[in-house]
């Protein structure tokens, strides 16, 4: 190449400069040359030994909230399949020293193309057609008396789970050998719709899980009838509350409200029904959803709280009676899921949460069985700025207590929630002795009682399912609620 | 091991080019490299690289006795046969084996069930090059290689091993036993090496995930295709031919250049093939060593065009239906390359002089035609293909254009622009002419000196970026 080069600029040389001045001129863009190898290798490797120092590599990231891969463990059949070697490679570019940096440097280089205040992340998956409502009942009308044992068939055979009530099946449960607990599953974000500095999941409905979630549910107000009061509240997300209507209007994203009606209508006495949509959606003003965060706040479980109570015939306590906090500088999961775009991170959210006014202890039921004390709502203010939702309960526990210390009569109430419930399950804790807040997601791994058991051991007389919509969309997760359903 | 990999930049290179630096003479230096390159391809296939090993040894073995049998010519034919076809079927086994049991099992029902057989990463690659090998010693083009792991290195070099260049043993194997490394090979080497995992690490990846998003991701359902608006399809195959030409070329980009590092020069695999004015100019600059490999070992042989119009016709036929074939073991990759036959056979029977003429249109031709070529290439069922042209033209029942579309475009626009530079010769031009002006001027040399120390460096640092934050990283020829 340089041979060329110089045979080449030789020629011309003769034309236009002095031999010297050109062999000169070669000479400099040679030595130049010379020192970007010198240099480039002498960064180059020193990254590389940078990045075998092992204490610098994180185990965790902050922006995207997960432990990061861990080095493989070792066996010969892993070996030889090379998810052995897969495991090193996921391992050594997962924990890379100084990753969050990096990604965050690769969102502003990003940021340099196409910078616009709407934006997608994420790929947008087409939704179910939603029947209409006409249709459902019409359907239900045809089987009224069977609907509710065919939907528990139908459920069963749809994802294979242990049913109480049909002990004849072939799964190997006896009351020795507890069911399997399922693997833990976090919901993960859908593809997002970033408009300035507010976010939105995207929502695809999905008939198959819908079903499954409405099935599930009847099928717990017939497990309980007579025992307790089973009550299901639907949460909508802020894509159908919040988000501009002429921005929704043009986004491919399934109708909430008619999933909602959906759903509402495959629901069977004796489960309560209480709806939320047009609550929220006339509330959508106040700051009733996160716009960096995929949850809703304080605020939006406060009035369905309140919606829940009037359901029950119950006067809610007024906002002001619980102990405020405040948590500003909070960016969620919409920040860092689209990769900490700047536009989000200049109006961060701020969390307000709301105490009860007699305790603020919360217990956690442990492995071992035991409950250990923890608070309600913690200080979050000293928290990175992704952390601030955990004020709520300290997160989510496969199960966990809140006892009224001002009633001893024995009431209870069993909350059946995704995170959309930490924030609402406080609000509860004035109305019974006792409230019990069960993830759905994780149960199945601490405790092997299932609802039936936990409602009699607890004597709890209302049951709240409560869930937002983005879960109802998801096989997985509604295959672990239908199994809690026992 | 993919080059797009941390594990490799970071961990993998700095190691070999240590280990190569310090081993003295150039047996400890071949070794190391043959060392290295058996961990990197069983990094992939621990199990595989023993057919890779098994098959240079017996190409090895059978070359051998080929060049001892000199002037005996049915002995030496019989052998070259043999090779060859061992070659083949251990590659028709491993890479076509369910696809033709597939469709025999369509035509005939029989077998009953078609076994799942793994496809050894590269071994299109590596099996072409032992062709090469077995064939040019046949034809007394170059001596046989005396030393085995010698030979085994030339097949599994890492460098090329995987994803190209499919480099033919005449062409190295002077380097392979003597060679020595420059400041301007180590200068041009850092430059190829970045250059290349730019490309792949960030273009390349970032087009990939605009497919997905436009088209649909890989392992989603088929059934999005027919909801895409029109301007999405569009897009998506714009982007696709991107991201293929980026990816591929950047892998020979960084072959090339850990070539140059140590001193190795690999033939070049492709030079801006979409500014070119013809398909069959189009295929003298794209994967230029397999259109080398199927022109010297098939269409030659063949009789090239020296038997007639019609004899010619049949060759081209043959050696593209084996192009595309080549890409994978499945229709829509044969069809893809009948396809370009098509446009070959015309243009060498009337189409290529007209072509000479019209300047501009010419190129635009070209880029029609490779550009609907992609959507043959990236869907492998005829329905998909057909629901994706009839989308493009809003028969589908679908929008022209959407809300999701526009939006996807509005925040990539910029990008798709850099993209589209970048498949020209532009930058490299723009980089040769200030190095030029350096020369003689020492103004311009200041910011040379600067530039030339920076970008390797900021194009490193951008992929690094790429690599942490994007979660998309795909290798696309695991099919070839």
């Amino acid at each position: 190449m340089i041979k060329e080069k110089e045979t080449l600029a030789k020629d011309k040389a003769e034309n236009e400069f002095g031999e010297n001045e050109l062999l000169n001129g070669l000479r400099r863009i040679r030595i130049a040359n010379i020192w970007t190898v010198r240099i480039f290798f002498t960064v180059f490797f020193a990254v590389a030994v940078v990045a075998l120092i092992i204490p610098l590599r994180p185990t965790y990231s902050d922006t995207e909230k997960r432990e990061l891969s861990k080095f493989p463990e070792f066996s010969v059949a892993s070996l030889f399949s090379g998810e052995y070697f897969k495991g090193m490679d996921n391992w050594y570019s997962d924990t890379f020293p100084a990753r969050d940096s990096f990604t965050d440097i690769n969102t502003r280089i990003t940021m340099l193309f196409g910078k616009t205040d709407v934006q997608i992340h994420g790929e947008v998956e087409e939704g179910d057609a939603i029947p209409s409502v006409e249709e459902v009942t019409s359907n239900d009308k045809e089987n009224n008396v069977t609907s509710s044992e065919k939907t528990e068939v139908s459920s069963n055979a749809d994802i294979s789970s242990e049913e109480s009530s049909q002990p004849a099946s072939s799964s190997p449960v006896s009351s020795e050998a507890p069911p399997q607990p399922p693997p833990p599953t976090t919901q993960t974000l859908g593809a997002l719709l970033i408009n300035g500095d507010s976010a939105y999941e995207y929502y695809n409905f999905s008939r198959e899980a819908a079903d499954i979630y409405t099935d599930a549910i009847n099928r717990a107000g017939i497990l309980l009838n007579g025992k307790a009061q089973v009550y299901d509240l639907i949460i909508p997300t802020s894509m159908s509350i919040t988000a501009p209507d002429d921005l929704v209007a043009t986004v491919n994203t399934s109708d909430q409200q008619a999933a909602i009606n959906y759903m509402h209508s495959r629901l069977a006495a004796p489960v309560k029904y209480v709806p939320l949509y047009d609550m929220l959606k006339s509330r959508r003003n106040e700051y009733v959803y996160f716009r960096t965060d995929h949850h809703w706040t304080a605020l939006g479980a406060y009035y369905t709280y309140c919606e829940l109570m009037r359901a029950k015939g119950t006067e809610p306590l007024p906002l002001d009676s619980y102990v405020k906090h405040e948590f500003s500088g909070f960016l969620g999961t919409f920040y860092s899921s689209s990769g900490k775009l700047p536009q989000l991170a200049a109006n961060p959210d701020t969390v307000y949460a709301y105490q009860p006014p007699m305790t603020n202890t919360l217990s956690l039921f442990d492995k071992a069985g035991y409950w250990y004390n923890t608070t309600i709502i913690s200080d979050m203010s000293a928290s990175s700025p992704s952390n601030k939702y955990l004020t709520f309960i300290k997160g989510d526990n496969a199960l966990s207590k809140i006892d009224n210390p001002n009633l001893a009569d024995g009431s209870a109430c069993i909350v059946i929630k995704e995170s959309f419930g930490n924030a609402f399950a406080p609000f509860l804790v004035p109305h019974y002795q006792t409230v019990y807040i069960v993830d759905y997601r994780h149960i199945g791994l601490l405790d092997a009682r299932g609802l039936a058991q936990l409602q009699a051991d607890s004597g709890a007389k209302d049951i709240i399912f409560i869930n937002n919509i983005s879960a109802t969309r998801n096989k997985t997760l509604m295959g672990y609620i239908n199994n809690y359903v026992r | 091991m993919v080059f797009s990999n941390l594990l490799f930049v970071f961990a993998f290179l700095p190691l070999n080019l240590l280990f190569y630096a310090i081993a003295p003479g150039i047996k400890a230096k071949n070794a190391v490299m043959l060392v290295f390159s058996l961990i990197f391809y069983a990094w992939g296939e621990p199990l595989y690289i023993l057919l890779m090993v098994a098959m240079a040894f017996i190409d090895w073995i059978l070359t051998l006795q080929i060049e001892k049998n000199e002037g005996i010519y049915k002995r030496r034919r019989l052998l070259i046969f043999a090779v060859v076809g061992i070659d083949l079927l251990l590659l028709g086994i491993f890479k076509y084996g369910s696809f033709i049991l597939s469709n025999l099992n369509l035509l005939t029902g029989f077998p009953e069930t078609i076994p799942s057989v793994a496809l050894p990463i590269g071994i299109s690659f590596y099996t072409f090059q032992l062709i090469t090998y077995c064939v040019d010693v046949y034809r007394g083009d170059v001596p046989a290689q005396k030393s085995f792991p010698t030979l085994l290195l030339y097949v599994s070099m890492f460098h090329q091993c995987i994803a190209g260049p499919i480099v033919r043993y005449k062409d190295i194997c002077a380097e392979l036993s003597d060679r020595r490394v420059s400041y301007a090979d180590s200068y041009e080497g850092i430059i190829r090496f970045v250059t290349g995992l730019f490309k792949k690490a960030f273009l390349a990846n970032t087009c990939a995930a605009l497919v997905s998003k436009l088209l649909v991701a890989d392992g989603g359902e088929m059934t999005v295709l027919s909801g895409r608006s029109s301007l999405a399809l569009w897009v998506g195959v714009l982007s696709f031919s991107m991201q293929i030409y980026l990816d591929f070329s950047a892998y020979s980009d960084m072959a090339v250049g850990m070539g140059r590092m140590i001193g190795i020069h690999y033939t070049e695999n492709f030079k801006y093939p979409y500014i070119s004015s013809s398909v069959s100019e189009f295929w003298r600059r794209w994967h230029i060593t397999l259109g080398r490999f199927f022109k010297d070992y098939v269409y030659i042989p063949l009789g090239g065009s020296r038997k007639g119009i019609l004899r010619t016709v049949l060759n081209l036929f043959i050696v593209w239906a084996l192009t595309g074939l080549w890409h994978g073991a499945s229709w829509n990759f044969v069809l893809w390359g009948l396809y370009f036959f098509v446009f070959i056979a015309l243009e060498k029977l009337f189409l290529g002089k007209l072509l000479k003429k019209a300047k501009g249109i010419s190129n635009f031709y070209l880029l029609v035609i490779v550009f609907f070529g992609w959507i043959l290439f990236k869907f492998e069922n005829i329905n998909d293909i057909w629901t994706v042209l009839k989308g493009m033209f809003c028969a589908n029942g679908n929008a022209f254009c959407d809300f999701e579309t526009l939006t996807i475009l509005k925040s990539n626009i910029v990008f798709l622009v850099l993209c589209v530079l970048c498949c020209t010769p532009l930058f490299a031009g723009a980089y040769k002419k200030l190095e030029e002006k350096a020369i003689s001027s020492k103004g311009v040399f200041a910011v040379y000196s600067i530039v030339n120390i920076l970008i390797p460096l900021a194009l490193l640092g951008v992929s690094v970026a790429a690599l942490i934050g994007n979660s998309y990283n795909p290798f696309l020829y695991f099919k070839f």
